[in-house]
């Protein structure tokens, strides 16, 4: 295998995804917690139109869901799945996205900003990730100028937002420099360089199954591709770091990992009961056995799959009933085994 | 029952978080619970908040609290001490209505406080002109401190231009 080669499979061993997000406000509007009452619909409408209008590719690509029209465990489901925010869900008067067919690109419409446009992809994508950003940004510029400020750049009702509105941020699964206690030197260090290192639900929650989202802090001052850049390079040593620690822990430790990757995909193929704090850490575990060629009969993949199945609202989405949470973590064990042991059959 | 962290302490604190009316139950032990709230106190440094305590800082340093103006946007009607109780500003003219009161602040989150990158195409096109013409005064200034007149003065021309064109096409 050669030192490239070598270096992507690290990378997507402990890259999850990527993702960009823009943030823009429109000219002759006040700010989305200003405007709230009267123009919102009048926006989503525009800038629904701006996407779509000439192109029947793009009408047939990209779907205009209002927030009102979904029903709570919808909004959850998208939460979830990181396709629109906490804060977006929670505006059931004018809040609205719109949504490709990948689920890839979500353009989140009278959030904190007049818009948001998002791209998510695998691996470590920022630079293509951007660049779908950017189309779907021009599009709306041609019909909807706007707020730009010469010194200050585009404009947000916040201040830590305006310059570039760019937010990019990696999410990486770091189970072993979690356990050995450098998630707080990395998010020093970071801190630093105007990145933060946060759980991966982003602001406000805590991190589950080691899975970690690194992003830019900094949006003034620095360009796009500066701030991609930074990220990146970041990113990269990190990847260096666990994967160098993942090789050790292997060569000191092998005994010890393969007991704690085995016990765990035990545990998820037999478990009756499971909270997702549990099955969080045990898919920590497991995808580090994958990773480490320990286990081969699953990928990283369906794994990944796996924790999207897991989060509440696909629980309730899924059964199609409301679940008391008892019942929940029944299902939720019903469905890891269920996958888990499907291939051996 | 055992702690749900560690799984080896007894879970002696039982939290109930409801977001978003999904109800989840946490059982932990002492010291799993004392690393639970330091993770939960850094949460709960809202920004706004976190920002409007800066401008007091600003304010404490450079004037005092009588001689603080009640500047209004003419244009959304929200006033500065708006902004400093929600950390949130009513629309892009706030930014130069309170532009002098929040140039620190936006100095101190960023470091910067000039924009550089992606440009709109529709207003773009003058604020470009604007760049290129500040670098070439830059170059003028320096072929002039080397002597270097004739390019100097074709440079010079270049930028009567770029004036005359950002006059004419200027907003």
């Amino acid at each position: 295998m050669s030192s490239e080669l070598h270096d992507e499979k690290k990378a997507a061993d402990i890259v999850v995804s990527s993702r960009v997000r823009l943030a823009r406000n429109f000219e002759n509007y006040n700010f989305s917690h200003v405007e709230r009452k009267t123009n919102g619909e009048e926006i989503v409408e525009k800038v629904y139109l701006a996407i779509v209008k000439g192109s029947r590719e793009y009408e047939e690509e990209f779907n205009l869901i209002k927030i009102e029209n979904i029903s709570k465990i919808d909004r959850l489901r998208y939460v979830e799945k990181h396709l629109i925010s906490i804060m977006l869900s929670n505006n059931t008067k004018t809040g609205a996205f719109v949504l490709n067919r990948e689920e890839t690109i979500s353009i989140m419409i009278n959030e904190e900003d007049h818009v948001r446009i998002q791209c998510i992809v695998p691996g470590l994508q920022l630079d293509e990730a951007l660049a779908s950003a950017y189309i779907i940004d021009d599009l709306i510029e041609k019909d909807m100028p706007y707020e730009f400020h010469e010194k200050f750049g585009y404009l947000s009702s916040c201040p830590t937002n305006i310059g570039t509105g760019l937010r990019a941020s990696v999410m990486l699964h770091l189970p072993v420099l979690s356990n050995v206690g450098y998630i707080g030197g990395i998010k020093r260090v970071a801190g630093q360089i105007g990145l933060a290192v946060r759980g991966i639900y982003g602001e406000g929650t805590e991190a589950k199954g080691n899975l970690f989202q690194i992003s830019n802090q900094i949006t003034l001052g620095i360009s796009e591709e500066e701030t991609l850049k930074n990220l990146k390079n970041t990113v990269v040593q990190i990847i260096q770091k666990e994967s160098a620690l993942r090789e050790k822990l292997l060569l000191e430790k092998k005994d010890e990992v393969e007991d704690n990757v085995f016990r765990a995909l035990g545990i998820l193929k037999n478990a009756r009961i499971i909270t997702t704090n549990e099955a969080m850490k045990l898919i920590s575990s497991l995808k580090l056995g994958i990773a480490l060629n320990l286990i081969r009969e699953i990928s990283l993949e369906e794994v990944d799959l796996l924790i999207a199945s897991i989060q509440v609202g696909y629980l309730h989405k899924h059964f199609k009933e409301n679940l008391v949470e008892k019942e929940r973590d029944i299902k939720r064990a019903e469905i890891i085994r269920e996958k888990l042991n499907r291939r051996r059959k | 029952m055992l702690c749900e962290e560690c799984k080896i302490n007894i879970a002696t604190v039982h939290m109930t978080k409801i977001i978003n009316n999904v109800k989840e139950e946490i059982h932990l032990c002492e010291t799993c619970t004392r690393e639970k709230k330091s993770e939960d106190f850094e949460v709960a440094f809202a920004i706004p908040k976190l920002l409007a305590s800066l401008l007091d800082m600003n304010i404490d340093k450079q004037q005092n609290s009588t001689t603080i103006a009640r500047p209004k946007c003419p244009n959304c009607g929200m006033t500065y001490v708006d902004f400093r109780r929600t950390g949130k500003l009513g629309c892009g003219r706030c930014y130069d209505s309170f532009r002098n009161n929040i140039l620190p602040l936006i100095k101190r989150i960023h470091g910067s406080t000039q924009h550089v990158g992606k440009l709109p195409k529709r207003s773009g096109s003058i604020i470009n002109k604007k760049r290129v013409l500040n670098s070439k005064r830059i170059l003028l200034k320096e072929l002039i401190i080397e002597e270097k007149f004739e390019k100097a003065a074709l440079l010079r021309d270049e930028i009567k231009k770029i004036e005359e064109d950002i006059k004419e096409n200027g907003r």
